[in-house]
């Protein structure tokens, strides 16, 4: 941190915003960004990769007749700075636009930060290492288990952000979590399987979570994996865990609620608030702070990001904005405008995107279920959305059949695919077990751009998904 | 002052027995844009990675940050992260022997001093070329970008080498707002400002979003598939470029792995890795580790010649540097793909679908990169295809999976290798028939 403030204090941000109105900018904001970060990768039970960065540098955004300019630069010498004003500026002269139209936000002075109980950097390399590779071996259960990677990625972000409005906020976010793959083969058949922990934390999360019993239970699923069968393809009612429903929220339907995708015509959400879009027990909310997700309190634009809500009770309430879309539809900014990094404007972006929680237990989300199947994250291994359709698919981890209301024999990992608006009409039953979590590794990507979010929600079961084999 | 060189030598001071550094300057001007300019950027981000060896012990530290102390804090920071670490028996030294094969055309000095109108101007007129001859189509989404950069690297072995590249790239999608509605896309990746062409992009994603409005799955089926040159790149260089990559043939990942000098491909079946084409997406003097890059035979007449290595693979494996080393700033190399050039064959791809009775089209697709390459299991959802019937293409298919094993493909399907080579990035591909995969439809 203290690297961070000398800067700040040296780069005399006050200056730079005023030289960028001097040169005739209407608006300008600087954001100062610092990510230190860390990647550890073992394989097979002997260290593959350990690197370490130090990433940061400047960027400027200015506003010159309704056109938004923006440049950035890690050289942070004088001379430099004045040359990334002035690149600024003659982008912003060099097209007509009206994004630079902003809405009004309070003012305010804001420090945010997650406090580490042990700072990452205060574990040595050799204890990361040692711990890596002890979480390796674990995995090797069996002969049948072929390959392990293990990998544990560490990081501190620090923005700073002022604006010629006068906001100015600083916001500190550790970030740590452990991801593995485990690869099983037998009778000639090989499956992989993945999956991670983290958290918005010190090195304290890592401490308190028993990471051998991490990867025999990763190894174990990918043995029964490898020996189960997949289920026939077709159309089944499924339940569906916290994490995948958190990621199906976020992809399919999260991106089609951004109101800049809303705008160009891209997503199937255009015109339609005040439509019921889902059973009234869905409600999709999206949130800056919340437990067990990515710490998000003040977006790259200076307006704080409390809880949007999207959809209540299956209707469509609102989109996620930034300050620009918001002055368009006449709302007030949702603190949505985020950038990967100083190298890259904000666009509208999600935060922790989820849905609430419902009333009913697991068990009773499985009553009644003749022939269905229990889909899980765990083991996943990602998919692909077309926004301008809504059409979704992806693959599921571990799945379990349910047979006459009750779990009966795992299959193996399933893909599913289908139309997002079509999926949320037919959720027909929300659980009251809601779960959030976000990742060091997994991220959002967007216009070339990766953010950090949180998914989530509780369990939920969907009448009718189509599920493919695989 | 020279922060590689000195870098180096600070390592070396401190206890490191090998150094290198790996400096990027790179400039990116970038435009998002829908029906107008959305967002207009430019970045320029100096990065430098420094990785030592102490013993076989080895570590890497990177910063974007430039002011002395700050590099040669990454230095102390990279020598103690490698005296933490356990040794890699295999470790063999960085590369002893730097050298430069003369390149051509793969930096646009005209980028320099390109006016950011010009780039706005290019952009307004492909979005007015895709409306035009009153086509009812909107330009929801597109990307252009303008990467310039320049590599220098250098150890304690060799003095340093540098070189300039550039690259464009553009996207653009678009939707039919006319009775029902389809999407569209085109793209086109190349090296030079003036070779940027807007208008085929614009009318190649307007038609596509035109000619789909009345798209619908077909039932499940097999058929002969033509695949359109920019998929057939992607196909083949990802199903392929895995399996001659020496870090998956040792690591096992790799089915070709026993298999050099054997058929496995298709007689017609040339491919070669050329990191000096003139002009090639990824054409550069040398690697990332600054071995001088070459042309390497992968597959000849359907016989697999060879792999591809960096420094540390072929020191592995007893064998020499294939130039093929690939790093950002901030990671360790790794063996990767120069341009990837299939052969092309005689036919026009006209010819190909008048020559075929009843087939199948992929024009586009997602979630191909879900395939795999270990076990050559392929499959892609085709969002925009055609059936074809009697040597033309008739109903506009969509929402199909297309699936089979490459590994059979390659080896035992291959009907047509198509003329019209097009890139799909660093891979180079004419359209290619192959005689029969499954559809998966309704």
């Amino acid at each position: 941190m203290s690297s961070f403030t000398e800067t700040i204090k040296q780069l005399e941000p006050e200056k730079i915003i005023n030289k960028a109105l001097k040169l005739g900018a209407s608006y300008a904001d600087v954001r100062y960004h610092l990510n230190i970060n860390e990647q550890i990768r073992v394989e097979n039970k002997s260290l593959e990769d350990y690197k370490s960065q130090n990433f940061g540098g400047l960027g400027l955004r200015v506003v010159q007749k309704g056109a938004v300019g923006y440049a950035s630069t890690s050289d942070l010498s004088k001379d430099n700075i004045d040359k990334t004003i002035q690149e600024a500026i003659k982008l912003a002269k060099s097209f007509k636009s009206n994004k630079g139209n902003f809405a009004d936000t309070k003012t305010m002075k804001l420090d945010k930060k997650v406090s580490m109980k042990i700072n990452h950097a205060d574990i040595s390399p050799e204890e990361k290492v040692k711990l890596l590779i002890e979480t390796n071996k674990a995995a090797f259960i069996k002969e049948d288990i072929k390959n392990v990677i293990t990998v544990m990625g560490s990081s501190v972000d620090y923005r700073y952000f002022l604006s010629s409005d006068g906001t100015q906020t600083t916001v500190e976010v550790p970030l740590i979590g452990i991801v593995e793959i485990s690869v099983a083969a037998s009778n000639g058949k090989m499956d992989s399987m993945f999956h991670g922990h983290g958290a918005c934390s010190g090195f304290e999360f890592v401490k308190k979570r028993d990471w051998n019993d991490f990867s025999v239970d990763l190894s174990e699923l990918a043995l029964r994996s490898v020996q189960a069968k997949a289920p026939p393809p077709g159309t089944y009612p499924v339940v569906v865990d916290p994490r995948l429903v958190g990621i199906l929220v976020h992809e399919a339907f999260g991106h089609a609620a951004e109101a800049d995708l809303v705008f160009t015509g891209t997503s199937t959400l255009k015109d339609r608030l005040g439509e019921q879009l889902a059973n009234e027990q869905v409600t999709v909310i999206d949130e800056g702070v919340i437990d067990g997700g990515f710490y998000m309190p003040i977006d790259d634009e200076g307006t704080p990001k409390g809880k949007t809500v999207i959809l209540d009770k299956g209707v469509l309430k609102g989109y996620m904005h930034d300050r620009n879309s918001a002055q368009v539809l006449s709302v007030s900014p949702t603190g949505n405008g985020r950038a990967q990094d100083f190298e890259n404007q904000t666009q509208v972006r999600m935060t922790n995107t989820y849905i609430d929680d419902g009333k009913f237990e697991f068990d009773e989300l499985l009553e009644g279920i003749k022939e269905g199947i229990y889909i899980k994250n765990k083991g996943s291994g990602g998919g692909q959305v077309e926004v301008g359709a809504g059409t979704f698919t992806f693959n599921g981890g571990e799945s379990i059949m349910i047979r006459n209301g009750e779990l009966a024999e795992p299959v193996r990992g399933v893909v599913i695919s289908g139309a997002i608006l079509d999926t949320l009409k037919t959720v027909d039953a929300v659980g009251n077990d809601l779960s959030i979590s976000t990742s060091f590794f997994g991220g959002c990507g967007k216009g070339g751009q990766t953010a950090k979010c949180g998914f989530g929600g509780p369990h939920i079961r969907v009448q009718k998904m189509t599920v493919g084999g695989r | 002052m020279d922060f590689g060189e000195q870098a180096v030598k600070k390592a070396l001071k401190i206890g490191a027995d090998e150094a290198e550094v790996y400096i990027l300057k790179k400039n990116i001007t970038k435009v998002d844009f829908s029906s107008e300019i959305e967002m207009f950027k430019n970045t320029d981000t100096i990065g430098i990675g420094v990785r030592v060896a102490v013993g076989k012990k080895l570590g890497l530290h990177a910063t974007s940050i430039l002011t002395e102390d700050e590099v040669l804090g990454a230095v102390q920071k990279a020598v103690n992260i490698a005296k933490a670490t356990p040794e890699d028996p295999n470790w063999n030294g960085f590369n002893k022997n730097y050298g430069e094969t003369p390149v051509t055309k793969n930096y646009d000095k005209t980028l320099e001093s390109l006016e950011y109108e010009a780039i706005t101007d290019k952009i307004i007129g492909g979005i007015n070329r895709a409306t035009e001859k009153d086509r009812k189509v909107k330009v929801t989404r597109g990307t252009l970008y303008l990467n310039r950069g320049e590599i220098s690297i250098t150890n304690n072995y060799n003095d340093t080498l540098t070189y300039k590249g550039s690259s464009i790239s553009s996207y653009m999608m678009t939707k039919a707002i006319e009775g029902g509605e389809s999407t569209g896309a085109e793209g086109q990746d190349v090296r030079f400002w003036k070779d940027l062409d807007y208008n085929k992009i614009a009318d190649y994603a307007a038609e596509q979003a035109l000619k789909h409005l009345k798209a619908k799955p077909i039932k499940s089926t097999k058929l002969p598939v033509i695949m359109k040159n920019k998929f057939a790149c992607f196909m083949f260089g990802m199903m392929i470029g895995s399996n001659v990559n020496a870090e998956n043939i040792q690591k096992g990942r790799s089915t070709f792995a026993p298999k050099l000098n054997t058929q496995i491909a298709d007689e017609r079946i040339t491919i070669t890795d050329d990191g000096t084409m003139p002009g090639g997406y990824r054409t550069r003097p040398f690697d990332s580790e600054g071995h001088p890059t070459q042309k390497t035979s992968l597959i000849e007449k359907g016989v697999l010649k060879n792999f591809l290595f960096d420094n540390y693979r072929a020191m592995k494996a007893d064998t020499k540097s294939t130039g093929n080393a690939r790093r950002d700033y901030f990671q360790i190399p790794a063996p990767s793909l120069n341009n990837f050039i299939i052969k092309p064959g005689t036919s026009s791809l006209e010819d190909m679908i008048k020559d075929t009775k009843k087939g199948f089209f992929i024009d586009r697709t997602i979630g191909e990169w879900l395939s795999r390459p270990t076990s050559g299991e392929m499959n892609a959802t085709v969002t925009h295809g055609f059936l074809i019937e009697n040597g033309e293409l008739t109903q506009p298919v969509n929402n199909v999976i297309v699936a089979g094993n490459f590994f059979e493909i390659l080896k035992d399907k291959i009907d047509t290798i198509g003329s019209d080579v097009a890139n799909n990035d660093h891979m180079y591909s004419p359209a290619i028939k192959i005689s029969e995969m499954t559809i998966a439809g309704k």
